[in-house]
């Protein structure tokens, strides 16, 4: 699944999966309750009884001769689903024997199975594109960076790509050179190399970070901006990072924009006895509001991630949330959880929120999604419009609640 | 070397089984649905019916996001997330446990356990499960496994997880003046042709399985005197309940040709003891006034099958009644009267290529290669004007049933001809801004 999500958002990415129609069919439909758009060539071969039993695997050495003959791409992604991963299908043997046939580099994606949930498709699969797909360069593109973990898995992914940019071009005045995987293409990935540095936005990004640096000698920074103070340190942490000075009157007209909208809000919640707030849903995303939520004036109750978290993060974990902070819980878990805990405020995913739960207001931040339809791009949760858009959308929900 | 022709393809006149029936392509897009998805699109009508779907977490997220979406957020599906320790040492102690705590916690009056390709290929034997577990719990268990290896599309799930729905039925005094409607997936059945007559006469319905039902109500089913099955899937529910209940049916599917929409008309009126026909003469004259406009437009003219609502083959057949060629025909698989539709097709002279349905890409080769007049079916309009071909979708008839199947349809087929240049145009000023996304005018 996470495989499939960072992939197809790839222009010029050819897949093929091997194993049952409807796994593929479900995961390029699954892509819409994304908000995401198709941009790879994603196919399935299907597979019946008799390649189960016998272990045949024409079918998929016919796709890729097919693929490589008809498009002639520059790769072929080949994955094993659930079902080829369990009978011992050796994509790995397969692409070694097919490549003296094929003009495409042919590349075996094995995280298909049972190894993990979807973050582990999404870590393995940018780390696959920076070992693969990337190539050196001789020449930097000079005020460039690359962006590393804006998926389409992310919720609001569209707008927190623009609030990064925007932030990267009043700050610094640099211009984006790739960003993976939400959206490129196989070009932009090959060229990564140009860009001077690479931010990486979530936790799943790290291993890959790494390996450019390590292969390529690239600087990264790992981190995910929300809020005034955050965003701020951001922007300074960058500064240190890129050697150059951040643009101070960007900060100081911003800071001032935010204070005074900080201080009303506060103002506003002033006579609200029970100021807690829970935050569900991706690991980055709940870490960095629940900063946010903080200078609002809230006080943090828990934080519950929905995944498992990547080994690269987990040193990251900030003291003051360790308490706090758990990890994977089951539906009814997380069920009980909510209904025993009075807030004032619950930061969830659209299922969690469905639940039962004590908590006053409630708003959207992760997947999935049931009814937000995301095609404008400046509704941003990070960086500094993203702090005045929280605000924004905080006040409202207080006031259409003490209205009705 | 080009890779995508039609001469990979069998022709009509070779297809005697699903084998037969070719891809354009080994690797293809989107394909087709799965039996989970067809066991979601049944159940997930059912609001009080819980249904517990184990397997990986893709195979439980999608089905849950469905039914999710189907029951605006009120879904009665519940994950059972296997992992590498049930697919080593098998899983059913986990899902005995999850069933008797979903019976203990929420006493669903059913549970239907979905068994996904994972775990039917380790051989988990979920029916026996269901069979030792009915004793210990208040629920009815019902079992639909849903392995997509073993068929090509989602109709095989439809069919299980309605024939399963008999189990939940009981004997009841027979209604002699009710109905029941099997497999109508819309809501609204009442206000079809064939129901609107019906209520004419006296005859009210009693369930509508699966589109509003409820587990109280499909008890009782059993009360009516007669099945009208308008859904080829619910005919496995509709043979189990005339062999257990003696409840007789009457296919009724979206029937194209004037005859056969008359021959069911008139099993029902033996059935019901009424009289129907007569009072839709109206309507059988304006169906054949309207083929024979139809066939002074079309005729010579070819066209693609895409998909429809309606068969495949019955569809092609009724176009082809209708003076149109056609050059390729879609399928999913061959099903239980296609051969009939198969034969009055041949019976015209044609004798089309046959190829798998929900393969997208290679099509665009093959429109250059046909240069078809008509498409019939969903594709990107943008693809389809730019080569000058006449789209038609017929979904819109999905909620008839009766002569105004035919009679939409033809409609619809004419005004499509009709607007097809007034669309062709505003299509390419489309494109010259920059194009649309995949879509339907």
């Amino acid at each position: 699944m996470g495989t499939i999500w960072t992939l197809s958002t790839i222009k010029d990415a050819y897949i093929i999966e091997f194993g049952p129609a409807g796994t593929t069919h479900f995961a390029i439909e699954g892509l819409m309750q994304l908000n995401g758009e198709h941009k790879a060539n994603v196919y399935t071969t299907h597979i019946n009884e008799t390649d189960i039993s016998f272990g045949k695997q024409d079918r998929l050495e016919n796709a890729i001769l097919e693929i490589d003959g008809q498009y002639n791409p520059k790769y072929i992604f080949v994955m094993a689903s659930s079902i080829s991963a369990i009978i011992g299908t050796d994509i790995e043997s397969i692409c070694f024997e097919m490549q003296s046939k094929v003009s495409a580099k042919l590349i075996p994606i094995t995280t298909g199975g049972y190894n993990g949930d979807h973050t582990l498709g999404i870590e393995r699969s940018l780390n696959m594109l920076c070992k693969e797909v990337v190539k050196p360069s001789e020449n930097k593109q000079s005020k460039t960076y690359n962006i590393i973990g804006n998926n389409v898995d992310v919720f609001n992914f569209l707008s927190e790509m623009e609030e990064i940019k925007n932030m990267m071009k009043n700050g610094f005045d640099f211009d984006p050179n790739t960003i993976f995987t939400a959206y490129t293409s196989i070009d932009e990935i090959e060229k990564t190399t140009m860009g001077e540095i690479n931010l990486v936005l979530r936790g799943e990004g790290l291993k890959a970070a790494k390996t450019l640096q390590k292969e390529h000698n690239m600087d990264y920074y790992y981190g995910r901006p929300y809020g005034l103070e955050g965003t701020t340190l951001w922007l300074r942490n960058l500064q240190e990072a890129l050697g150059i000075n951040v643009n101070e009157d960007y900060i100081s007209k911003k800071t001032s924009e935010i204070r005074k909208h900080l201080m009303s809000y506060r103002f506003m919640i002033r006579e609200v006895r029970n100021k807690s707030a829970i935050l569900v849903g991706d690991y980055d995303v709940v870490i960095g509001l629940a900063n946010l939520l903080e200078e609002l004036g809230l006080s943090i109750k828990k934080i519950i991630v929905k995944h498992k978290l990547c080994k690269e993060v987990r040193k990251y974990i900030p003291e003051k949330w360790e308490e706090i902070i758990e990890f994977n819980l089951s539906e009814r878990e997380l069920e009980e959880y909510l209904k025993s805990a009075p807030s004032y405020l619950l930061l969830a995913d659209g299922g969690t929120l469905k639940l039962e739960n004590q908590s006053r207001l409630h708003l959207q931040i992760a997947n999935p999604n049931f009814s937000k339809y995301s095609i404008y791009p400046y509704t941003p949760f990070v960086g500094y419009n993203g702090t005045l858009y929280m605000i924004q959308c905080l006040f409202e929900l207080e006031k259409s609640k003490s209205k009705y | 070397m080009k890779q995508f022709n039609l001469e990979k393809l069998s022709k009509l006149s070779e297809i005697n089984k699903n084998e037969d029936i070719k891809a354009l392509s080994h690797a293809i897009f989107p394909g087709t649905h799965c039996p989970l998805f067809g066991v979601a699109m049944i159940a997930s009508f059912i609001e009080d019916l819980v249904v517990i779907v184990a397997g990986t977490q893709e195979c439980t997220y999608y089905a849950k996001d469905f039914a999710y979406q189907r029951q605006y957020g009120k879904d009665n599906f519940y994950s059972v997330v296997t992992n590498k320790h049930d697919i080593t040492f098998g899983c059913e102690e986990k899902i005995k446990d999850v069933i008797f705590e979903i019976d203990n916690t929420i006493k669903p009056k059913a549970i239907m356990i979905v068994s996904t390709c994972v775990l039917e290929l380790i051989g988990e034997d979920f029916v026996s499960l269901g069979s030792f577990i009915q004793d210990k719990v208040n629920a009815k268990i019902l079992v639909v496994p849903t392995e997509h290896f073993k068929c090509n599309s989602h109709i095989p799930g439809m069919e299980r997880s309605l024939e399963q729905l008999v189990n939940l039925m009981e004997k009841c005094p027979i209604d002699e003046k009710s109905i029941n409607i099997l497999g109508h997936r819309q809501h609204g059945v009442e206000n079809t042709e064939l129901m609107k007559i019906l209520v004419e006469e006296g005859i009210h319905i009693n369930s509508v399985i699966p589109s509003k039902t409820t587990i109280d109500e499909l008890r009782f089913a059993t009360k009516a005197k007669l099945n009208i099955v308008t859904d080829f899937v619910a005919l496995p529910m509709a043979k189990k309940m005339e062999e257990e209940f003696r409840i007789p049916y009457v296919y009724f599917d979206k029937h194209l040709s004037l005859e056969r929409i008359r021959n069911s008309y008139r099993k029902l009126e033996e059935f019901l003891e009424i009289e129907i026909l007569s009072k839709l003469s109206s309507k059988e004259e304006e169906l054949m006034a309207l083929m024979e406009e139809a066939k002074k437009v079309l005729k010579g003219k070819t066209f693609i099958y895409g998909n429809t609502p309606m068969m495949a083959f019955e569809v092609t057949s009724f176009l082809c009644d209708l003076g149109l060629e056609p050059i390729l025909v879609q399928v999913r698989d061959l099903y239980e009267n296609d051969s009939i539709y198969m034969e009055e097709i041949k019976s015209h002279g044609y004798d089309p290529y046959i190829s798998r349905i929900a393969n997208i890409a290679p099509m665009q080769y093959i429109y250059e290669e046909c240069k078809p007049s008509f498409y019939f079916g969903h594709e990107n309009p943008m693809n389809l004007a730019k080569r000058n071909i006449i789209q038609v979708t017929l979904d819109e008839v999905t909620k008839k049933l009766g002569y105004e199947i035919p009679i939409d349809s033809i409609k619809k087929i004419l005004l499509s001809f009709q607007q097809h240049e007034e669309i062709k145009e505003k299509m390419m000023k489309i494109a010259a801004k920059g194009g649309m996304r995949h879509g339907v005018l």
